[in-house]
């Protein structure tokens, strides 16, 4: 019987039983100061590898692409003589809805107060699921705040503040959903992240129009999140398995995997 | 001690690899995991009395970086300590020979049981069991992730098996 109690099946049945208890309440919010003593200690070699590891993953690719850079040159100026063009077309449009606006008396668009934050680890899964970053509640970051790259495109929100650094749930996890519309003809629905594969735009209504290419932003409903960040264009569309709504697969310019500093908006000025 | 210390730092630095420079340098959006690899390398050295509490606490640790429910990796890990001890008591287990069947075999475990518990435990967060084998992957990054750690999985073997030498 004494033997029993020290061999290991029963140690493995004992430590696992608490470790499933544990699970199955789930006291997540308890191991948040552990949470963030751990983050704090690994903060520091996370950042160095982070960074180190992201030159040499860029070397690599810079050496790689040496070949292709003629034809990319090529294909890059075409682009920007469009962009040029589109550019200007948009400099009027912008000038034209200044007046608009101000004829409308409707409030200016909002402008954001943007903190920069380094990027330090990801989801160890690799399922791109979120990513931590060095800018924690000492430096005013609370949670549900949105993160963004190029001033405008929507990487996701900062989920779990630490003291020093935070996580920032991307759009392609399975439990971020963000209200959002398409800047072409205001078809509204929700992005849900796809287990960490894509971005899915649910909830379409089947009378409303959406087609392949057109772009995707973010509608502020709720309020959480501003409007107008972009999340990405339209891929596919399909109807939904219960064929009440229709659905599309949402194409996100970001290569997360790329990514080494974001943005958090703060407020809105 | 000394070994446990240097096991430690081992385990330490492998958290500190997986979170913040496997991602960068894998060539496909699929990774290995250098720490269930080095656990799992750790259990068919050092056996499972040696092995059993590190394994756990490292578990936690990386349940707490990770930002995963804190006892999923342990859970993991101590299932690995067992289930290796298990056979090794059994079969020969050498790198070289019947026993490099048998290291394939660990990973294979130890991979799937780590993506299944994982997937698990988002599913039963998000209480959707359907979306169980959606979370757990394809065949194709199973196969892809199984490449990965095996190659970790002999790195980690041989380190361990030095460490352990040389103290």
């Amino acid at each position: 019987m004494q033997r029993f109690f020290v061999n290991k099946l029963f140690k493995v049945v004992v430590v696992a039983s608490f470790f499933v208890l544990l699970i199955a309440f789930n006291p997540y919010n308890f191991f948040n100061p552990i949470r963030s003593v751990a983050a704090i200690i690994f903060l520091p070699f996370q950042k160095i590898s982070y960074s180190v590891s992201f030159g040499v993953a860029n070397f690599g690719e810079f050496v790689q692409s040496i070949g292709q850079l003629k034809n990319e040159n090529e294909k890059l100026q075409i682009e920007n003589q469009t962009l040029v063009a589109k550019n200007a077309m948009l400099n009027d449009m912008q000038s034209e809805n200044a007046i608009l606006r101000e004829q409308l008396k409707l409030l200016p668009r909002d402008k954001y107060e943007l903190t920069a934050a380094t990027i330090i680890s990801q989801d160890p899964h690799g399922m791109d699921n979120w990513l931590e970053i060095d800018k924690g509640s000492v430096d005013g970051v609370v949670n549900g705040m949105s993160v963004v790259v190029s001033s405008s495109v929507l990487v996701g929100r900062i989920q779990d503040v630490g003291l020093q650094s935070a996580r920032v749930v991307l759009l392609t996890n399975s439990r971020s959903t963000v209200n959002v519309m398409t800047s072409q003809n205001n078809t509204k629905g929700v992005a849900k992240g796809e287990y960490g594969l894509g971005i899915i735009f649910d909830m379409i209504l089947q009378t409303d129009a959406i087609a392949v290419g057109d772009e995707v932003v973010t509608s502020g409903v709720g309020g959480e999140i501003p409007r107008g960040l972009y999340v990405g264009s339209v891929q596919e569309v399909r109807s939904s398995d219960d064929g009440l709504f229709q659905q599309a697969v949402i194409s996100s310019p970001l290569k997360v995997s790329k990514l080494q500093t974001v943005f958090i908006i703060k407020s809105a000025k | 001690m000394k070994k446990n210390i240097i096991y430690a730092i081992v385990l330490f630095f492998a958290i500190v690899l997986q979170t913040s420079v496997l991602k960068l340098i894998a060539p496909t959006s699929v990774v290995g995991d250098i720490v269930l690899m080095l656990v799992l390398a750790g259990a068919i050295i050092d056996g499972f009395f040696s092995f059993f509490w590190l394994a756990v606490f490292f578990g936690i640790v990386y349940d707490l970086v990770g930002y995963v429910q804190v006892g999923s990796h342990a859970i993991v890990f101590l299932l690995i300590v067992y289930f290796v001890s298990f056979f090794s008591r059994r079969f020969s287990v050498e790198l070289g020979g019947v026993g490099l069947v048998w290291f394939f075999f660990f990973v294979v475990f130890a991979t799937i049981l780590s993506n299944g518990t994982m997937a698990f435990l988002v599913a039963f967060d998000l209480q959707n069991f359907n979306t169980y084998f959606k979370e757990f992957g394809s065949f194709k990054n199973i196969f892809i992730q199984i490449f990965y750690n095996v190659f970790l999985f002999l790195i980690s073997f041989v380190v361990l098996k030095k460490i352990k030498k040389h103290l």
